[in-house]
């Protein structure tokens, strides 16, 4: 009976019968019984292992909003090609507290709860998405993070109550535990300013260094920023301030990277941020769209370099992937599309620009007006970069761009409800 | 379902099925302080409307001195059924007063909303949509036209398709049954009008998406 259980439950029953079968006819002495038991035990290792759900690692995660307002998270192993429907294979996030303001590295995904004073880790088995554990984060709202060494993870943003100060949390994600946490002692908003805004955080060897700018609230509708890009430098781990760097060429420095990525690394550790004050984030139009650069051992922003994105786009920009070989990608709105902020996020109306960071010369992608207005949308593996377009006419696609020969190609569709594809992240590395 | 005046009349008359009559009594003794206000045109007097409906209420009634003395056995459930009774007719006058304001200030009246609070946020219901009100707001809908006047910041989920302009946009909005929409609306007449689905909030600018996490905890 057990053996008939053991046939019926598993795929490899035919060469485990065949195995048993051939094994029986040899009972005949005391060395046969022996090596039938041990077969048994093999028998029943294999079906005990065949019995687990297989836990497939998936190397990419997509967080989709359909057009009912739901949001789903898919993870697939290609971005190349194929089509997938989030109503039917993806993971319905309704239950959780996550939405596309998340941190994904290794299997998992990481978010401060919208509610709760808790930043949580996630896991998706078996179609579901589920709490792995939580940490405190009270009176926090977090903006951007930065991976440290291993499983080290650094928080900062403001404090919930009044966003009148920048916080950070230190956190060991493998175990979810705290490692430090406290205020960065960055002058709160003076004057007239009335909140600060953290948009960028990067890591130097045993420095710190935290962009940020302040607010001024005008109305219930209505805000402007400071006009000054501050770069603050911090020693790490103590967290002391050591200076603050100020620079009135472009202002608002990066944004949320848990939503967009806005600087990088070049292959010398130059540091590259670009500045967002068009009115979907600094509300400073007036001032240009630009890239600021850190040189590498420098502790200070290069008063030599600023890429003014605006002078050959003719617009503002927000969002910047580095490919390699001193080429970036940028993503940048067309006021002439969209009318104000209500519609500056339904409106297909965002372009691609290759972008060469030393020669500041930028070159427009021949691809679908996009829509959305922050979006974490591109993926660089060697010289491909993947890039996730919502096109009002031409569909939801992934699309293939060689920075190297230039080439542009459609890959995998995201069909059926969807409306946008709102993050594509690398989920696994393998 | 939704509660009429012929649905009324029918309860009142004993001809409601078991379901209407359900449906009647829960919306009757339903407890819900956020709920349905009277909301009376500019100019009308509350009080003297409230006076008029007890008038009414106290001509049916029938007075103390024609009642017996009550069976004391039978006292306490003689008051509940009373009690019960009260608020049924009650419960008809009022609505039958709201239908009758509904009619004759056709169009329908202007619903003024006020939040004076600084860090509470005042919910309402009506039959058509939910209204969040974040602190200092204030807010007059014209139910007829779809049209809100209003400055502060508002959350807004219509149980139909709705259709509203907001004054200082030129422009109609459909406003999805199910979907939550938050509305923000400055004093000065330069102060633009954002008017952005629940579920788009992380396009918004950080700094107004705090302003919401402080005012709506979203």
């Amino acid at each position: 009976m057990i053996f008939l259980q053991l046939f019926n439950s598993n795929c490899c029953s035919t060469l485990i019968y065949k195995a048993l079968k051939s094994t029986t006819t040899m009972i005949k002495s005391a060395k046969t019984a022996v090596l039938f038991i041990n077969l048994l035990i093999l028998i029943l290792f294999l079906t005990s292992c065949s019995d687990q759900p297989r836990q497939v690692k998936n190397k990419y995660s997509l967080f989709i909003l359909a057009k009912n307002g739901k949001n789903y998270m898919l993870e697939t192993n290609s971005l190349a090609s194929g089509k997938l429907i989030p109503e039917a294979t993806g993971v319905s996030l309704e239950k959780v507290e996550l939405d596309r303001d998340i941190i994904v590295k290794e299997g998992f995904y990481y978010s401060k709860d919208w509610k709760k004073p808790l930043f949580t880790k996630y896991k998706i088995t078996n179609g579901v998405i589920e709490k792995v554990a939580s940490v405190a984060a009270a009176d926090f709202s977090l903006e951007n993070f930065y991976w440290l060494t291993g499983d080290t993870l650094l928080l900062v943003g403001n404090n919930d109550s009044d966003f009148k100060k920048i916080k950070y949390i230190l956190v060991k994600t493998e175990q979810m535990t705290i490692l430090d946490s406290g205020d960065l002692n960055i002058p709160k908003p003076p004057g007239k300013y009335t909140s600060i805004a953290n948009g960028i955080v990067e890591m130097r060897k045993d420095r710190l260094f935290i962009g940020y700018t302040y607010h001024q609230q005008l109305s219930s509708s209505n805000y402007t920023t400071s006009d000054t890009t501050y770069m603050a430098e911090f020693s790490y781990p103590e967290m002391h301030l050591l200076h603050i760097d100020k620079d009135t060429r472009s202002t608002y420095p990066g944004g949320l990277n848990t939503v967009q990525n806005y600087s990088f690394n070049d292959e010398q550790y130059n540091f590259y941020f670009m500045t967002c004050p068009g009115i979907a984030l600094g509300n400073r139009p007036d001032r240009p769209t630009g890239i600021y650069r850190i040189k590498a051992g420098d502790m200070a922003i290069d008063k030599e370099y600023f890429f003014n994105l605006s002078a050959p786009i003719k617009n503002h920009s927000y969002g910047m992937w580095y490919l390699g070989g001193g080429k970036a990608l940028v993503r940048s709105e067309r006021k002439d599309l969209y009318k104000g902020l209500n519609d500056h996020y339904s409106t297909a109306h965002f372009e691609f620009y290759l972008i060469d960071l030393k020669g500041k010369v930028v070159q427009k992608l021949n691809l679908p007006l996009d829509k959305g207005t922050r979006r974490a949308c591109v993926i660089v593996e060697g010289n491909t970069a993947y890039i996730a377009i919502n096109s009002s006419t031409a569909g939801n696609f992934i699309w293939l761009y060689n920075y190297k020969t230039g080439s542009l190609k459609k890959g995998l569709e995201l069909g059926g409800s969807t409306d946008f594809i709102m993050r594509i992240d690398q989920l696994n590395h393998f | 379902m939704k509660i009429s005046n012929t649905l009324i009349e029918k309860y009142h008359n004993q001809q409601c099925s078991a379901e209407e009559r359900g449906v009647v009594e829960q919306w009757l003794f339903s407890v819900d302080e956020e709920s349905e206000e009277l909301q009376l045109p500019a100019r009308e007097d509350k009080l003297l409307h409230k006076q008029m409906m007890w008038d009414d209420i106290k001509s049916i009634m029938i007075s103390p001195a024609a009642r017996q003395p009550p069976d004391k056995k039978r006292y306490s459930a003689l008051n509940w059924k009373n009690g019960i009774a009260a608020s049924l007719l009650a419960g008809l006058i009022l609505f039958g007063g709201y239908s009758y304001y509904s009619k004759r200030n056709n169009p329908l009246p202007l619903t003024y909303l006020t939040n004076s609070s600084t860090v509470k946020v005042k919910n309402v219901t009506y039959t058509t949509y939910n209204v969040s009100l974040g602190p200092m707001t204030k807010a007059t809908i014209n139910n007829l036209t779809g049209l809100i006047d209003f400055t502060g910041s508002l959350l807004i989920s219509p149980k139909e398709d709705l259709l509203i302009t907001f004054e200082g946009s030129n422009e109609q909005m459909m406003f999805k049954m199910g979907q939550t929409y938050v509305v923000l609306s400055g004093k000065t007449v330069n102060d633009r009008i954002i008017i952005v689905n629940e579920r788009n909030i992380n396009d918004l600018p950080p700094v107004i998406q705090q302003q919401l996490l402080q005012h709506f905890n979203i």
